[in-house]
């Protein structure tokens, strides 16, 4: 399912990344690789756009720019908490 | 621009060649993530030796300055804010593009010590790129308060670079880094490792570094490593500065055919590869030389974002806090504005005229110097109250991560219209004076953004325009001229966001839609002497840069009014010529009179002036300027006196009473004394159709030479000259509108 669709308070790892070459590339320079775990945080008071946390830092995308992040939702917080992230 | 700006030049084949930078003089570009605190870590270095300038042939600033902390001079240049080199923004490009074909000697890279796991993936790129680097770990206090440890020497080894901590933000926090610096640079600086990809993608590398040599033989092994590994990563852009056009476009069709060859055999996207990677070696990185102690790294910021962006209280506590900054800068402001005002006609003015005696200086030249020059310096300082209280309030929002916050919450209500999130408090803060928004676009990151944004905030209804619409209003439309003024605001809203919709779509060159992502950065507070200093740089900045346009333009209007020498009436002059030569064109709008061109004309010098030139021109009052020239009198040094010492107290009073909210707002006791004279005399010369599209056309029509000096300052002058012409004829087309929609509605 697509990260947009996680609510607030749950975890997903990114499976895939879609849209043009220079979406892609920008979402994977920020974290957004498969294999990353992502925390939803919160969304905006207006209801976009959504906060993650991703490798140590905050980050927020409109929901149209995380529905081309495919996730699996993670049942709980990683185990292998790496380097204080998620 | 400087004498020693870049040079870019499509068509060098030479550029390697460090060998052309000055013999005396290295070169360093500093690089890092938006929030790396590189530019604290660039005014640590350069101090007051820096300047800003303009890349050739783009409208991209950029700062550079001098480091002497070395036995030869260092020139650090100061590159845009970049996650990757993945060239996905203007300014990201701009980075890139610098690091790749100008002749930088070294590299300094700023990191985020407490947010490792983000900033070396550029970090991996610069060192991939083949640059000696020095990695500046900024933030080293943050990073140890969080439990954030690190092995530096580890790090050192992985890296193959020196590692250096560093906290930019306190004065004696980069004294380390000087240090090693100097010692790094006279050790003669050499690449660090890069990072080793997977076995199938050092194999395509090498395939298509062999193509890239052929081409490009002189540059160097490891910078042909790293141009392979783009080409791989999808950038094909990045061949067209290093080769001429036609060769460029063949090998990278040639290149890019591979590519698509490795897509089909490996079943996945080479970019995705790469950038994976690059993540694997980073968290191998971290695992090696990073331990975290579990605990409270997020959350003070996390609750304090749970109240600031909370889903009802978020909205409420936003717009208290973006009216408390309107309310600071504009109406506290104010006592001092008048206070400044009063030193430049008082004092200063007095201590001039009593120069000018005593040097037997001619009448002329008295006039020129007060009521010229003096004038314009004058108006020119009285935005400084509020510009400084701008700067501090901004640099303070910035710094602490709120401004992040307001791009947040707001961003949803903007992109409607093409805007961002943060141009929210510019165009709030344009309501007040137009001149402090202009530069409140700032805070915005994307030139683009900046841009729109400025060229928009000319129509949100400032201060200043509202006495003319209340003298015109109260003389034609009594009871309903609230109804009139409202309308005025609304529809300066609309145009401005209609505006800010059509330079998106049509009048700006398209550009590829932006994956829109915000970095959030954990609060922290502020450090008092970084925004002192920044605040400093930005009035002078100001002073130097708004203020020329500003007296210029001044001491011409003046010139205009005075010229031929000796004229009486102000319609023989060559202002009242210019104006008359105007009118015609704005006979169309229904106040084709050479009176409400002269009105309009002076109205470009600050729009407070519109009703009182209104009141000179028709109530047939002689020209002001040929008024008290004459050396002060002892009565007049008294006055000053009093003014210096319990005029400032006073004002300080006053804004105080402002700030706490006890005093009249400014603007609603600007009232004309002699009103009446003057609303029978416009009552005379105008239809109300007129008056209403006179109206309009003082809403949208340049706001004043300090807006537009600016705009200049930000944008140069191309921009400025764009901005003249739109706020004209959109203000000619929509006056023109209202006075036949008026006056077929019977006005």
């Amino acid at each position: 399912m697509a990260l947009s669709d996680i609510p607030p308070g749950r975890w997903a790892e990114v499976v895939r990344v879609q849209g043009p070459p220079h979406w892609r590339r920008r979402l994977y320079a920020l974290g957004f690789v498969p294999g990353a775990t992502v925390y939803v945080e919160q969304r905006a008071p207006l209801g976009d756009p959504i906060q993650y946390r991703v490798r140590d830092t905050w980050l927020a995308l409109r929901a149209q720019t995380a529905q081309h992040i495919w996730v699996r939702p993670l049942p709980a917080a990683p185990a292998q908490a790496e380097h204080g992230s998620p | 621009m400087s004498p020693h700006a870049l040079t870019t030049c499509p068509h060098c084949t030479d550029s390697s060649a460090a060998v052309d930078a000055p013999p005396t003089t290295l070169t360093l570009a500093l690089v890092g993530n938006p929030n790396a605190g590189k530019t604290s870590v660039f005014n640590a270095l350069t101090g007051q030796h820096q300047h800003v300038g303009n890349w050739p042939g783009k409208t991209v600033a950029y700062q550079e300055g001098m480091w002497y902390g070395h036995t030869r001079p260092v020139r650090i240049v100061d590159l845009p804010g970049t996650y990757s080199l993945a060239a996905l923004s203007p300014e990201e490009r701009l980075a890139r593009d610098a690091l790749l074909h100008e002749p930088f000697d070294a590299v300094l890279n700023v990191v985020d010590a407490s947010h490792l796991g983000r900033h070396l993936y550029l970090t991996a790129e610069v060192l991939e790129l083949g640059f000696p680097t020095l990695v500046v770990l900024n933030m080293w206090d943050v990073a140890r308060r969080e439990g954030v440890r690190i092995d530096i020497p580890q790090l050192e080894a992985l890296l193959g670079v020196p590692v250096v901590p560093a906290v930019a933000r306190n004065p004696h926090g980069t004294a380390l880094l000087q240090k090693r610096l100097a010692e790094w640079l006279s050790q003669g600086p050499r690449p660090g490792r890069a990072p080793r990809y997977p076995a199938r993608i050092e194999q395509a590398v090498a395939d298509i570094q062999q193509l890239l040599a052929e081409a490009l033989p002189h540059l160097p092994q490891p910078r042909l490593r790293g141009l392979a590994l783009k080409m791989l990563e999808d950038q094909a852009d990045v061949l067209e500065t290093l080769l001429p056009s036609d060769q460029a476009q063949a090998l990278t069709a040639r290149i890019r055919q591979r590519v698509a060859a490795y897509r089909r055999a490996w079943g996945e996207d080479p970019a995705l590869l790469v950038a994976d990677a690059r993540y694997g070696w980073v968290q191998g990185v971290l695992r090696a030389t990073v331990t975290t102690r579990q605990g409270a790294r997020f959350a003070f910021s996390q609750a304090l974002d749970r109240l600031v962006t909370h889903r009802w209280l978020g909205l409420p506590l936003f717009f208290l806090v973006m009216l408390l900054v309107f309310h600071l800068v504009v109406n506290v402001a104010d006592p001092f504005i008048a206070w400044t005002e009063g030193v430049f006609q008082g004092p200063v003015r007095h201590a001039l005229l009593w120069i000018l005696a005593q040097l037997h200086a001619p009448h002329w030249l008295r006039a020129l110097v007060v009521e010229g020059v003096l004038a314009g310096v004058g108006s020119m300082m009285t935005f400084l109250p509020g510009l400084t209280l701008l700067y501090i309030f901004l640099a303070w929002l910035e710094d602490s991560g709120y401004m992040a916050r307001v791009a947040f919450v707001m961003d949803r209500a903007m992109r409607a219209f093409g805007l961002h999130g943060k141009a929210f408090l510019p165009l709030l803060l344009g309501l007040g004076c137009n001149v402090p928004a202009v530069y409140a676009t700032r805070t915005l990151e994307r030139y683009r953004d900046r841009l729109v944004t400025a060229l928009i905030i000319p129509f949100m209804s400032c201060s200043a325009r509202l006495p003319v619409y209340l003298i015109f209003g109260l003389a034609f439309f009594r009871t309903a001229t609230v109804w009139v003024v409202w309308g005025l605001y609304l529809l300066g809203l609309g145009v401005a966001l209609a505006s800010a919709w059509i330079l998106q779509k049509v009048l700006l060159p398209p550009e590829p839609p932006a994956p829109f992502v915000l970095e959030l950065p954990p609060y922290h507070w502020p450090n008092v002497r970084v925004i002192g200093r920044q605040v400093a740089r930005q009035v002078r900045a100001f002073v130097v840069q708004a203020g020329t346009v500003i007296v210029g333009i001044s001491v011409v209007l003046w010139l205009l009014m005075n010229l031929p020498w000796g004229v009486q009436h102000p319609r023989a002059s060559y202002f009242g010529r210019l104006s008359q030569a105007l009118a015609p064109a704005l006979a169309p709008l229904g106040f084709g009179r050479w009176e409400a061109a002269g009105a309009l004309l002076t109205g470009m010098v600050a729009k407070e002036v519109v009703v009182s030139t209104m009141g000179q021109i028709y109530l047939g009052e002689l020209n002001p300027a040929t008024a008290d020239l004459n050396p002060p009198t002892s009565d007049d040094w008294q006055a000053d006196l009093t003014l210096l010492g319990p005029g400032l107290l006073a004002a300080g009073r006053e804004a105080f009473a402002q700030l706490v909210g006890r005093a009249q707002p400014a603007a609603w006791s600007a009232a004309p004394e002699d009103a009446g004279s003057l609303t029978a005399a416009l009552r005379r010369h105008f239809t109300p159709a007129a008056a209403l599209a006179f109206m309009v056309f003082t809403l949208l029509y340049v706001p004043c030479m300090a807006t537009l000096a600016a705009q200049y300052q930000e944008f140069g002058p191309r921009w400025a000259a764009f901005a003249l012409g739109y706020q004209l004829s959109v203000a000619w087309v929509l006056a023109w509108g209202t006075y036949h929609l008026a006056r077929g509605l019977g006005l």
